[in-house]
């Protein structure tokens, strides 16, 4: 076991160096000089240029600008954004407010989404069945920034239950309508998933098995359906939880959060490889680690996975 | 067994054909013209069509039938346990004087496990994967409403499991199921079947997953162990001679409907039925002879024969179309810590040689090492160390070109035929393949080729059209033998080829192997666990055990004059060898 997470935390190692260099090198190939863009319309003089491109290093070529950076991180200097901010400050920042925004849809979503699509495997082909597959297969077609203006509209505007827009510092109530938002999609998909693991399940030998001993519908169900139909569910999830933490940056636009997202946006307009590169290293670690994540927690549900 | 047999041989010959009383008491188990239909796309399919069936008090009783026969569906109706669809439409399942058809739900949870216990068929599936073995017998008695605390179930537990026949059942109580062989589930299958004393078991094909010699250990236990309880057995199987052997009575199913039953004796030295009499015919089990065709050849092949059966491994290279010498395989098994790996000797040094137009028999248990050596001869894994000689030629030190041409001359046919098939491939792309794959013909002599096939196999020329899901298993296992015929190979490889078919339709591919094999002069290297099966198709057989050759000699030597322990230990467990038949 020990040997098994000593393995997966070392494939870090790889996963993080190709992960920036190959970002590195894709924000520098992008045209166009993010310094003469700086001034404005008038542009800065020539002199004050050049002192910023030395300063960032932008006038050297790019390996070397990558092996600054890349020292920058070892010794925990993550450098500065063009306004002078430290991008440990800004990645600080907008860091926690993504993550409490994942992490209350995820729980939207795996809660709802195996809630639901066990009782419709359970019935499958009845009435409630059909509904919540038609229904989830509505949520999987809309895209997110029209279930977040509807919902804005009705819940937020009409029926003034929830704050409209969570701007600054948000608390867990205003993140409470973004979260159900960005959960749609994938709360769907979970119901889709369950519901097939369970109708698969429902017809395994074992399961007649366990009715054959006599035990309780309740019993068979829950002890032998449920816990072997959530095995490909986590997968789906373990995945998921990067997909929120990218996924929200159309989520954190209509709601006004300055979280992963948003700054993400926001660098990218304005060419900050240094930030780009940053956060989307970040979001990369946060991958790695969901699914080392998940296949532990395979080991959990599944004790036929031992890690060796 | 045998004793069960000759207790109601007496009784048996005035007996009227429906059911023999052992005493007076009254029926256990009575069900009346039962109809069973599933509801499908298309419209309902009567799976069962008038069932009539009596199980005595500690009666043993067998429904014998092949696939689509409605055994296992009239089992399952018993304890309200039917597939998908399918409804009891009419008839009466009597248990004990009370009614079942139309029960609610929770007064058949009751009945469940208490009354009616099951064993399962297949031991790999039956068990869930991720609870302990324990669990799912102490759930068992929980739900039967057994009085006592955790740890008296816990001691019932091991106790239930240690008289099914698991040694050290407490520890192996605390395991999981993949921890446990295929005998061992079924050993648990059956601690969990009895664990609440049901009046009746229904045995659904307990074994017909296992190795013989473990199935004739488990039947045997749980022989003892239902006499010793008293409890009725109600075997499902596809086996006559497991039936003849098990049972004291015997019902025949065929298509939905008892065409004949009767005391077993009664049954096989004289069936009345039609279908029954095919099915006593070819039942492997009790089959005793090579199938016909092969010995119409002439003299010549006959001296060859001889001449192998004294010394298999000393005939000319030149008669032998695969040599193997010494030829080992061994996997490296990776350990639990880096850098650690156990060694497995899957085959150990193994020596045989397939003389052309024979057939050679391959035959051992799960694990003996078999299918790996036949993976071998196929080129598909790469021997650790020996040779594989093919027509004198050497494969290792083959070109890739010449292992391409070599891949035309010998072809397999494997076990599963749902699994072996490309479901989305139409017959024609599936048959048609190889020819395009090893660039044979223009598309009009391949279409040409895949019709003539098709006739090789007894298969209508419109079946081209149609995908493998619209076939039966004997089908499917035709296409595929068509499909390795394509290329015109010298050599076949057999892997289990037959084993998943019903005994009729085994028969029928076993006469077709043999009649293309005098018609083609093909050659077979055939792999299988079923010694019944190589006594009617091969000429040679190695016997495998632990991944060496034990036994290699002609098939009658082997038969009548076994030389090794091993052998005689497989023979005896072929069921229904100890009885004897008529018709």
């Amino acid at each position: 076991m020990l040997w098994y997470l000593g393995r997966r935390l070392l494939q870090v190692i790889p996963v993080f160096l190709g992960a920036t260099l190959l970002l590195y090198a894709l924000v520098f190939l992008r045209p166009g000089d993010p310094v003469a863009g700086l001034g404005g319309e008038r542009g800065l003089p020539e002199a004050v240029q050049d002192q910023i491109r030395a300063q960032f290093h932008l006038d050297q070529p790019f390996i070397v600008q990558y092996l600054y950076y890349l020292k920058g991180i070892f010794t925990f200097d993550l450098g500065n954004t063009f306004t002078g901010r430290p991008v440990a400050e800004v990645v600080a920042e907008a860091l926690p407010i993504t993550f409490q925004l994942a992490l209350m849809a995820l729980v939207f979503e795996s809660v709802l989404g195996i809630a639901f699509g066990l009782f419709a495997g359970i019935r499958k082909g009845k009435l409630f069945d059909s509904t919540v597959l038609v229904f989830s297969l509505l949520l999987i077609a809309l895209p997110t920034f029209v279930t977040g203006l509807v919902l804005q509209i009705v819940v937020g505007v009409n029926l003034d239950w929830l704050p409209v827009t969570a701007g600054r510092d948000p608390d867990f109530y205003s993140l409470l309508m973004p979260a159900v938002v960005l959960a749609t999609t994938s709360f769907a998909q979970i119901l889709r998933l369950t519901r097939t693991s369970v109708i698969e399940n429902l017809t395994a030998d074992f399961v007649r098995t366990a009715s054959a001993k006599g035990l309780p519908r309740v019993r068979v169900v829950g002890r032998h359906v449920l816990r072997n139909s959530l095995i490909p569910v986590v997968t789906f999830i373990g995945v998921d939880l990067g997909n929120l933490m990218t996924g929200s940056i159309v989520t954190e636009g209509i709601f006004n959060i300055n979280g992963v997202g948003g700054t993400l946006f926001e660098a990218i307009s304005r060419g900050e490889s240094v930030t780009i590169v940053t956060l989307s290293t970040v979001i990369v670690l946060v991958y790695i680690v969901a699914n080392l994540l998940v296949d532990l927690l395979y080991a959990v549900l599944d004790p036929r996975i031992r890690y060796a | 067994m045998t004793t069960t047999i000759t207790l109601t041989d007496g009784a048996t010959e005035d007996a009227p054909v429906p059911a023999e009383k052992p005493d007076d008491s009254s029926p256990l188990l009575e069900i009346r013209d039962l109809q069973i239909s599933f509801t499908t796309a298309t419209g309902t399919v009567d799976a069962v069509r008038g069932v009539d069936l009596t199980v005595y008090p500690g009666q043993s009783v067998a429904i014998v039938g092949e696939s689509g026969s409605g055994k296992s569906t009239t089992a399952h109706a018993i304890i309200d346990l039917l597939p998908g669809t399918g409804k009891v439409t009419g008839g009466s399942i009597s248990f004990g004087g009370r009614e079942l058809v139309g029960l609610k739900r929770k007064q058949v949870e009751d009945l469940r496990g208490r009354e009616i216990g099951l064993v399962p068929q297949d031991p790999m599936s039956n068990l869930n994967p991720v609870w302990r073995i324990g669990t799912q017998i102490d759930e068992a008695l929980v739900a039967n409403g057994f009085q006592g605390s955790k740890a008296e179930r816990t001691a019932r537990v091991a106790e239930l499991l240690g008289e099914a026949g698991l040694p050290d059942a407490a520890r192996r109580a605390r395991q999981f199921p993949h921890e446990f062989s295929g005998g061992m589930r079924q050993r648990a299958l059956i601690a969990i079947g009895l664990a609440s004393r049901p009046k009746l078991l229904i045995a659904d094909e307990p074994t017909s997953a296992l190795d013989v010699t473990v199935q004739k250990k488990i039947l045997d236990h749980l022989e003892g162990l239902t006499a010793e309880l008293g409890t009725a057995v109600l075997f499902i199987t596809h086996d006559l001679g497991l039936a003849a052997e098990r049972a004291e009575h015997l019902v025949v199913m065929y298509k939905g409907k008892v065409v004949e039953s009767g005391p077993a004796a009664q049954i096989l030295k004289d069936p009345q039925h039609e279908y029954t009499k095919r099915l006593v015919a070819s039942a492997p089990s009790l089959a005793s002879r090579r199938i016909q065709s092969a010995h119409e050849r002439g003299a010549e092949a006959d001296d060859l024969l001889a001449e192998h059966a004294g010394e298999p491994e000393a005939v000319q290279a030149a008669d032998d179309v695969v040599v193997a010498k010494d030829l080992t395989k061994v996997f490296h098994i990776r350990g639990s810590r880096p850098g650690t790996h156990t060694d497995f000797t899957a085959v150990d040094s193994v020596d045989f040689a397939l003389p052309k137009g024979r057939t050679l028999a391959l035959v051992g248990e799960s694990g003996s090492g078999k299918s790996t050596a036949a993976n071998m001869v196929l080129g598909l894994l790469d021997p650790t160390s020996g040779t594989v000689m093919f027509d004198g030629k050497d494969v290792a030190t083959m070109s890739r070109k010449e292992q391409f041409a070599l891949r035309r001359r010998v072809q397999p046919v494997f076990q599963n035929p749902y699994g072996s098939l490309d479901p989305v491939f139409s017959v024609y792309r599936s048959i048609e393949e190889p020819l395009a794959l090893h660039k044979v013909g223009d598309r009009k002599s391949r279409e040409a080729r895949v019709r003539e096939l098709l006739d090789m196999v007894s298969l209508p020329q419109a079946t081209m059209r149609r995908f493998p899901n619209e076939l039966s298993g004997g089908q499917r296992q035709r296409i595929a033998i068509a499909r390795a015929l394509a290329l015109k190979p010298e050599v076949l490889v057999l892997d289990e080829a037959v084993s998943a078919l019903d005994v009729l339709v085994q028969a029928q591919i076993l006469t077709l192997l043999n009649d293309l094999q005098s018609e083609l002069g093909l050659s077979y290297l055939f792999i299988t666990h079923d010694l019944a099966v190589v006594r009617q198709i091969a000429d040679l057989v190695a016997v495998m055990k632990d991944g060496s050759i034990v036994e290699h000699a002609s098939t009658d030597e082997v038969f009548d004059n076994p030389q090794q322990e091993y052998t005689r230990d497989l023979l005896a467990a072929i069921p229904g060898a100890s009885l004897e038949i008529g018709g």
